[in-house]
Order: structure tokens, then sequence, then C-alpha cells
């Protein structure tokens, strides 16, 4: 069946549509984090950061003293930043609206599932963020405005998909067309998304506990990242943030790369073969593991935990641009060569 | 023969020395006063006004062989610098002439100043698009047309541009696009896959190793030795997972014996200090510690729980619940062991076997010796395979869609189960493979072998004299190849040459196929006679011939020739070669791994594991049920049985202190604790079910 063009150029449309959407979405956040939190808030107050944690469960005291987190806090909302932040949430939800609409419709126009090349497959995987990050946001609403360190990696995601990414609309090869792409590529680009948000926390965690650190030793944090951390939520939050989107994440990653193996068994012969992209995967899923090892360990948890979660990204992101582009092997369906 | 050559720029003299060299008289021409064409110093001076080339990159080795060829020692007579392009105002980028091309090329760019981010990134675009068409154009193509898609104007005029002027010397509206991308490719992106930067393998790409070992000559033989160009069968590779596993099940083992010692157990005495734990609440109940502990223990189903009596009538109850934790853990590690184990069975006894079958030509058993290539287990000595048999390819097609590209390929193939088993036909097809006696056959490849009838002068001759042409290009399949003709009483003949499914003619006047489609087919052979050189022994490729047999004069090229098919060529002692069309070849692969259901099953137990592992959170409750001082009660009478159907007295009153914690990932057990002391509080009795 041929590529029907024409809604082919509505979803690419659709597309940059929904970028614009969700930068319109970061502007607002920035708007809710500028005007927010005018004058004290309890729990960022640096007295209150040197209360030690009775909360710690478990065997072994924690290796870090954090501000612990009662569910409900009272948090200064400015009207402005209040209205901001429920434009931002509208922007998002519009935004990923349109992008599964795209998405929807590429489908469509190609006759297929809409994820066969890098460039479906990054829009998958930043709708997945955005949609982990609304889960996220139901539960923690008091979050809202870290959308704003969210959306920025993936509107920068989406806008390399659709520029050194793109290709055109065009049917699989006959390698790819199997029931296993919407069961194997789908949960990988979930997985993908899921581990994006643990990792946007991350980075939020450390720059949050720098922050605390020099407070609790009585200096004023004055250089860029640093002064972030005095409107980020508490160390607990986002460490919490990060290991439950990793805890979820990991299974969905694990029965995605379980689910590549059973199709490589039908398509390639074998069902592991070491191919450049198997292996980083592989790597990929080893390193997180450590992370959720270094989670429950005493010494490790906290800052070198947070680092081992960055380190797991990078490989993350190195198996996805680097492999697909560099590389050469089986799973060269990037769509480029 | 003598030859005019007219002009003495590079292209003159360049074939003048070729001339020269193949044994011609040549004379050449020049106009001007001096040599050089456009490249020459200038007429007036006295030379020292060079117009020569602009640069000379690293890739025109064509033009530095020229130089050898003539004595020029081109190490001594050139300056090697890196490629620079700076332009007064500072801008301009520098390109390392050493190191990986690729990351020198991605460096330069980087560090390139005067170029904005986007034009960087447009850059960027451009040269993945060459990448994307292999450096390759239509011939008509000139570099401005090339550049109307990409990239920004600040690209094109100070990056394209003067590396346009300065390598082809002709401006970009009439400089070949093919010229340049050639240029390209060779001096800043190295060979077709920059991949310097990671180590190739030998079990991936051998040929690839072997450059990079000539490329890098120092260092590649301490990676060599160190077993760096097969690192998976590396013996510190195999050290760091076998130790890793040896570790895991150091630790799966004993805390197998803690879960189960913990299973067994009752849960941990309560407190004194309820209200010291993470989620602590408390309430009053009718009735006394034993009847409301009694109910409790009733509501709390699902939880492990005991009931302990304390001095002064206190009664307390310790749950534990969310043991499926740990034994989803260990399941989870175990498992993987057990994965390991099963991928240990495939590699010991499991094989792959892969051959080239033509249609209609006969097929072969499940035997070592029949298979183009084998790949056993270590512990595969070639007996007791499956036995199996493939009778035959009997056809092989590709569906199309309407714009050109492969929907789907399929091979028909009979084939027939043990012994003398009964000829069955299947169709393998990619994603459909064969699963049949323990082995999975599988399509991986196709191509075209061309047919030929070959006829003497005395009337005999082979008719459907055919053999497999592999593909060079994949996207066109413009396939080469030889058909031998080995008779035993000689002059023998062979067919070279390449075979195009959508036969065309290139600028250069060679075959070259415009589809993969075979709607047109051709092909461009050369006919070599004489001796193939198969008699002595040595093994020789079945795709070329040898070339050595050329070199000592005993196989010599009698004629070329471009067929359709029905077309034939007849060479000068009369025996005629007509080509009669071509058959298809498909690449049939059969696999055995005895490991394989073992690691599904062990992945499934991996990923349930898992599941259990991080979902179920292992938590504990705790009461503590004094009795409260009601107003007409003086002594609350502690030796009185407990009576569970006995309706709560409703003069006794308790006091529950309840706490509770979650022993991993205490976040959201707030709500279920919240919720666990609305089901204690709830006065009204259990149901019995």
């Amino acid at each position: 069946m041929p590529v029907n063009a024409g809604l082919a150029t509505l979803s690419d449309h659709m597309f940059t549509w929904s970028i614009i959407l969700y930068s319109l979405a970061l502007v607002a956040y920035c708007g809710e984090y500028a005007f927010g939190r005018r004058g004290k808030v309890a729990s960022t107050s640096p007295e209150q950061v040197l209360v030690a944690a009775g909360a710690a469960p478990g065997p072994g005291a924690p290796a870090v003293k954090s501000v612990s987190a009662p569910p409900k806090r009272p948090r200064v909302r400015t009207p402005q930043a209040e209205r901001f932040g429920r434009v931002a949430v509208a922007a998002t939800v519009l935004g990923l609206a349109v992008q599964l609409t795209s998405l929807t419709l590429r489908g469509i126009a190609t006759h297929r599932v809409p994820w066969g090349n890098m460039y479906e497959f990054a829009s998958v995987v930043g709708a997945a963020a955005v949609i982990a990050y609304l889960v996220v946001l139901i539960r923690l609403p008091q979050v809202r405005y870290l959308g704003m360190f969210l959306l920025f990696p993936i509107v920068v995601l989406l806008f390399l998909a659709g520029t050194v990414l793109y290709a055109p609309a065009a049917p699989l090869v006959p390698a790819l067309r199997s029931y296993w792409i919407a069961i194997h590529v789908t949960t990988i680009s979930i997985g993908t998304g899921i581990f994006l948000v643990s990792f946007v926390a991350t980075v939020l965690y450390l720059v949050r506990r720098r922050w605390e650190i020099s407070v609790e030793a009585g200096r004023t944090p004055t250089r860029f990242p640093v002064t972030l951390g005095s409107r980020l939520p508490v160390t607990d939050v986002l460490d919490r943030m990060a290991y439950r989107t990793v805890a979820f994440g990991f299974p969905v990653y694990t029965f995605g790369i379980i689910a590549g193996a059973i199709w490589a068994e039908a398509a390639w012969g074998r069902y592991w073969g070491w191919d450049p992209k198997e292996t980083w995967a592989f790597i990929t899923w080893v390193v997180y593991a450590a992370y959720l090892h270094a989670r429950a360990t005493a010494g490790w948890r906290g800052t070198a935990a947070a680092r081992v979660n960055i380190v797991a990204f990078a490989t993350m992101i190195f198996n996805f641009f680097i492999i697909n582009m560099v590389v050469s092997g089986l799973h060269s369906y990037a769509g480029l060569t | 023969m003598r030859m005019a050559i007219v002009g003495a720029g590079w292209a003159g003299l360049a074939a003048a020395v070729r001339a020269t060299e193949a044994g011609h008289d040549v004379t050449v021409f020049e106009a001007a006063g001096m040599p050089g064409g456009r490249a020459r110093s200038d007429d007036a001076s006295d030379g020292a006004t060079d117009n020569g080339q602009h640069i000379l990159l690293g890739g025109y080795t064509c033009t530095l062989g020229l130089m050898r060829s003539v004595g020029v020692d081109v190490e001594r007579a050139l300056l090697r610098v890196p490629l620079r392009v700076t332009y007064a105002d500072g801008a301009g980028f520098a390109l390392a002439p050493t190191g990986p091309r690729l990351l020198a090329a991605a460096r330069a760019l980087l560090g390139a100043r005067g170029f904005g981010l986007v034009d960087k990134l447009s850059a960027i675009a451009m040269a993945r698009d060459w990448r994307r068409r292999g450096f390759r154009c239509p011939p008509s193509m000139t570099v401005a047309d090339l550049l109307h898609r990409a990239p920004t104007e600040l690209v094109r005029r100070r990056l394209v541009e003067p590396l346009c002027v300065a390598a082809l010397n002709t401006p970009m509206a009439e400089a070949s696009a093919g010229v340049f991308l050639a240029v390209m490719r060779d001096s800043l992106f190295g060979a077709r896959d920059a991949s310097d930067l990671l180590l190739p393998q030998r079990p991936l790409n051998p040929t690839k190793v072997d450059q990079y070992i000539a490329d890098h000559p120092g260092w590649s033989k301490i990676l060599d030795a160190a077993g760096f160009f097969d690192v998976f069968a590396a013996p510190w590779f195999a050290a760091t997972y076998l130790l890793l596993f040896i570790s895991l099940i150091g630790c799966v083992v004993p805390r197998l014996k803690a879960h189960g010692t913990a299973m067994l157990s009752a849960p941990p005495a309560v407190p004194r200090r309820l209200e010291r734990l993470p989620s602590a609440d408390s309430f009053s109940a009718g009735g006394t510690p034993e009847q409301v502990a009694a109910g409790s223990v009733r509501r709390l189903r699902g939880w492990k729980t005991v009931t302990r009596v304390e001095d002064g009538g206190v009664v307390t109850v310790a749950a534990e619940k969310g043991y499926l934790r740990e034994t989803g853990n260990l399941v989870f590690h175990a498992a993987l062991v057990v994965l390991l184990v099963g991928v240990a069975l495939g590699k010991l006894w499991g094989y792959q076997g892969t051959v080239l079958l033509t249609e209609g030509q006969p097929g072969i058993c499940n035997a070592v010796p029949l298979y183009d290539s084998f790949r056993p287990g270590k512990l595969v000595d070639g007996s007791g395979l499956a036995p199996f048999c493939i009778d035959s390819l009997d056809k092989f097609s590709v569906d199309y869609d309407p714009d050109g590209t492969p929907a789907q390929f399929r091979a028909d193939i009979t084939y027939s189960l043990g012994e003398n088993g009964a000829a069955r036909k299947d169709v393998l097809e990619v994603n459909h493979p064969l699963r049949v006696e323990g082995v999975r056959v599988y399509l991986v490849g196709h191509g075209f072998a061309p047919r030929f009838t070959v006829t003497k002068p005395d009337g005999t001759g082979v008719k459907n004299l055919s053999a497999p042409f592999l593909p060079q290009d994949p996207r066109t399949l413009l396939s080469e190849g030889t058909v031998k003709l080995l008779d035993t009483v000689k002059p023998q003949l062979a067919l070279y040459g390449t075979f195009a499914p959508f036969a065309a003619l290139g600028p250069d006047g060679k075959l070259t196929s415009l589809s993969p489609q075979p709607g047109n087919p051709g092909v461009a052979i050369q006919i070599y006679r004489g001796d193939l050189g198969v008699d002595d022994g040595a093994p020789q490729s079945v795709y070329t011939i040898d070339q050595r047999q050329v070199a000592i004069g005993a196989l010599k090229q009698v004629a070329t020739a471009q067929l359709i098919p029905g077309k034939a060529v007849t060479l000068d002692d009369g025996t005629k070669i007509t080509f009669d069309g071509y058959s298809q070849w498909a690449t049939i692969q059969v696999n055995h791994d005895p490991g394989q259901t073992l690691v599904l099953w062990a992945a499934g137990a991996v990923v349930l594991g898992l599941l259990l592992s991080l979902a179920v959170r292992r938590r504990r409750l705790f009461l503590r049920i004094t009795p409260a001082p009601t107003p007409n009660s003086e002594t609350v009478d502690n030796s009185a049985p407990v009576d569970d159907g006995a309706r709560p007295d409703r003069d006794a009153r308790s006091v529950v202190a309840v706490g509770g914690l979650a022993r991993t990932d205490a976040g959201s057990f707030g709500t279920e604790f919240a919720r666990v002391v609305e089901q204690l509080r709830d006065p009204s009795p259990v149901r019995k079910d």
C-alpha cells in the first residue's frame, strides 16, 4: 500500500506544533518557577535543613541527613505562579495530545505502527516521558514546576528528532514487519522515556544536595546551577521520584530487552548475538541495576547512587544516538542509512 | 602506438605518464609557456607565483600516486599541515591530519569560529545527508545543486564554497558534485564506516580488524595479544562475568536461608513507644484487650500475626506482610543463574549452518560437509545432527511495494524429515522460520544467478550453466561473480562479470543497475579461456577467477560482451555463449540451540521476580492494646478466658495504639496505614466467610 502523503505531511506539521506547544509550556513553567515561592517557605529555611530525619526505616542509619517531607507541605504560591502553572500544564497536555495525534497520523499514513525509525522512536520516547511526568504530577502535585526541567531535554530531543534524525514516512523493511515491533519497540521506548524522567529528577537531586550542603555550612550559594536549589523540593522528594521511576521503568525495560531477544530469534536466527545495540542495551540494563543496588546499600545511598543513575542515562543516550548513527550492525533500522 | 596529447595540465600529463608506461610513443602539445594547465606557475614571472593546487588533500591518492610514479618523494617535497580554512576576521576551522577522521571532523566543526549553532547544525545535517547517499549523486549534478537543500548561507559561502573552489578549481555552479563528494568522502569522512573510535571485532568483521591493525601498527599488537579484537572470547571478559556470577550465587544462597528462617519465624516484639514509628495512631475500642486483639487479627487478613500478652493486661499484636518481595528478589537472581546455564548449553551444544541454494538445484541434508559455512558449539563434533534435509529451493520471490521497496521475501522450499521422510513443503519468510526436529531454518539472503548456454563449434555444449553472483550494491542488487565451465579437456572457459537485475549503462559505459526488481536483466562479462587452475588442489573462490593463472598467461581474456537474455556472443574459435536469463538463489541458515527454551523460561522468571521484588513492600504493623479504665469497673478480670464468640463487653474499653513501618521505600505506606487503621476501628463484626 502506498504511503498517504497528505496524512504524512499533516503528521509532520502536527509534530512541529507539538514542539511549539511544549516550548510554550516550558516558558510557562519558567514563569511559575520565577514567580513562585516568594518569601520563606518552611521546608527550605536553613534551620529546617539541619533537622535530622527520624523517618528512615530499616537497618543502618542513612548516610545523608535530609529534611523529612510530610506529604502535604505548606507552600507559598503567588497568584501569578498558580496561573502560570495551570497554563503550563494545560500546554503540556495539549502538546502531548497533538504529538500523539502526529504519531497516530504517521501510523495511518504508512499503514504500520509509528515507531520504525529513529525519528519516530525519539517521538515516542518524548511522549512517554511526558506521560510519566503527568502521572508523577497526579501523585505529587507540588512538583509541577519541575516540568520546566523535564521539558527542556524533551524539547531538545524532539527538535533533534525533527531535524537531524528526520526520515520521511516510508514502509518498513521486511525484517521489521512483525507484530513484535509493537511489543519490543514500544516497551523499550516507554522504558527510555521513564528513565529520562528519572534522570531529570536525579540531576535536580544533585543540585539540591549541593545547595543544602552549602547552606548547612553557613554559606549562601551564588553560582548558577546551585542557586536553583533554593526553590527545589527537598532531596527526599527528588530522590524518591528518581527511585520510583526507575523502579517502575526497570521491569519495563527488562521486558523490552527480552521481547527483543525473542523477536531476534524469529528474525535473525539467534536470541542474542552481541550486536552493538544489544550489547549497549545490556550495559544500560546492568548500570540501572547497579543504581538499584546502590540505592539499597548503606554507603552508596544519596549522591553516589545519583551519579550511577547519570552514568546509566549516559549509556542510554550513547546507545540511542551513537550506535544507531555510527556503528553498523543488524540493528541499523534508524532510517538514516 | 603513436599518440598525441593536447594540453599539459594535470589530465594531459597524467594521460601521458600512463600512456608512456603502457609502452606508447607520446607527444604532448601545450599552448602556454610551461606545463601545469590551470595549476601552472605564472607565465610572465620567473615561476615564483605558483597557481598550483589550492589544496592537496591526503585523500588524493591518485595524484600522490602519480607524483610518486615520476619519482617525486612526496613526503619530502610536500609539507603536511592540518587542513585549515581561515578568514581575515578570525573565523574558520582546522582539521587535524591524523587520528580518527570522523572524530577530527566533528572536533573541527565544533571548534570552528565564526559559525553559529544553527550553522553548525545545518553543516552536520548536510554531512549526514551526504553519508546517507553514500557520497554519490546523479552524474550531471553540480555542487550548487547539491547544496539546494541543507546548509545556511554562511556554511555555503564560508565552508563549502572555499573547499569546492580549492579542491576542484571550479566555481560551485559548474563543479561536479560527484567529484566533490568523492573528495569529501576520502578526505574528511574516511572510509565508508568511520568508526576508528571503537575497536572492530573479529567475529563481526574480520576484514575491518585486519584493516585496523594495518592502520595502527603500533599498539594493535598489544591490543591483539590482550584479546581486544574478540572481547567476548577474551579470558579477562570471561573472568569478569564468571566472578560476578560466583558472587551472585554466594549472595543468593545465604539470603535464601535467611529468608526461609524469616518466613518461618514470628514477627518481632512490639516496641514500647509506638508513637516513635513513622506511622502511628491510636484510638479507643470497645471490649477487653483480648477481644480487641482477636477482632484485629481477624481483620488483618493476609498478614502474618502473633499475639502476645504482657504484664498489666496489655495485649500486643505484631503483624508482618510482604514476604513476596524477598521471594521475588531471590527468584530473580536465581533465574539469572539459570539463564546463564541455558546460554552455556546453547554455546556448547548448538550449531549454525549456512548454505546457498539456487532455484531448481538440489538441496542439502543436515550434515557438516554440505554446508557452505558451519559454526559449531564447542562440544559439537558433527555427529548426531538432527536428521533433516532441505530437498530443494523451489522458488524465491520478492513482493514489492508500489514505490519499489521490498515488502516481503519468500522462499518456497521442499524438505523431508528423518531417513526417508515424505517430502513436505513450506514457505520461509523473514520473521517466519521453519521450526522442525529441534532446528530452525531461516531465510537470510538472496541474489541472482545468471544462466548461460555454451555451444562448442562441434555442436556439443552445456545448457543452463549458471553460478550465483554476489550482490555488490544492497539497494540495486548489482551483482558480481564467475561462471566456470570446468571441462576436463582444456581449454576451460570462465565468464567473469556483473549482473544487473534492471540493467542500464552508467556514465562510464559500465553496466549498472537501477532497481533490484529484475525487470530488465543484463550481464557484462569478460570471457577467459585457458587453464582455470582448479586441478592443482589449492582452493579458489567460486566467485572470481584465479588472477595468478592470468598473470602467468595460462588464462587469457578472449572477449567481452554485454548481453540481454537471448543474445549471444561468438568467440574467435566459433564457441557461442548465449545468455539465457537468470535464476534466483537464497541463503538458508539452519540453527540449533538446545538451551533456548530454558533461557526463555528463565527470562520469564526474571521479569516475574523483578516485578515482585520492586512492587511488593515489606511492612510491619504493631498493636499495643491496653485496658482503658472505665467508670464502672474496679478491676479488670484478666484471668477470664478469651472468648471470641462472646459479645464485646459493653463496659470494657481498651486503648489501641497502632504503629507501622515499611522496611523499604517508605513513601506510600502512609495511605495504606491510614486505611488499615480505618479497618481496625470499624466496630461492625467481621463476617466469617
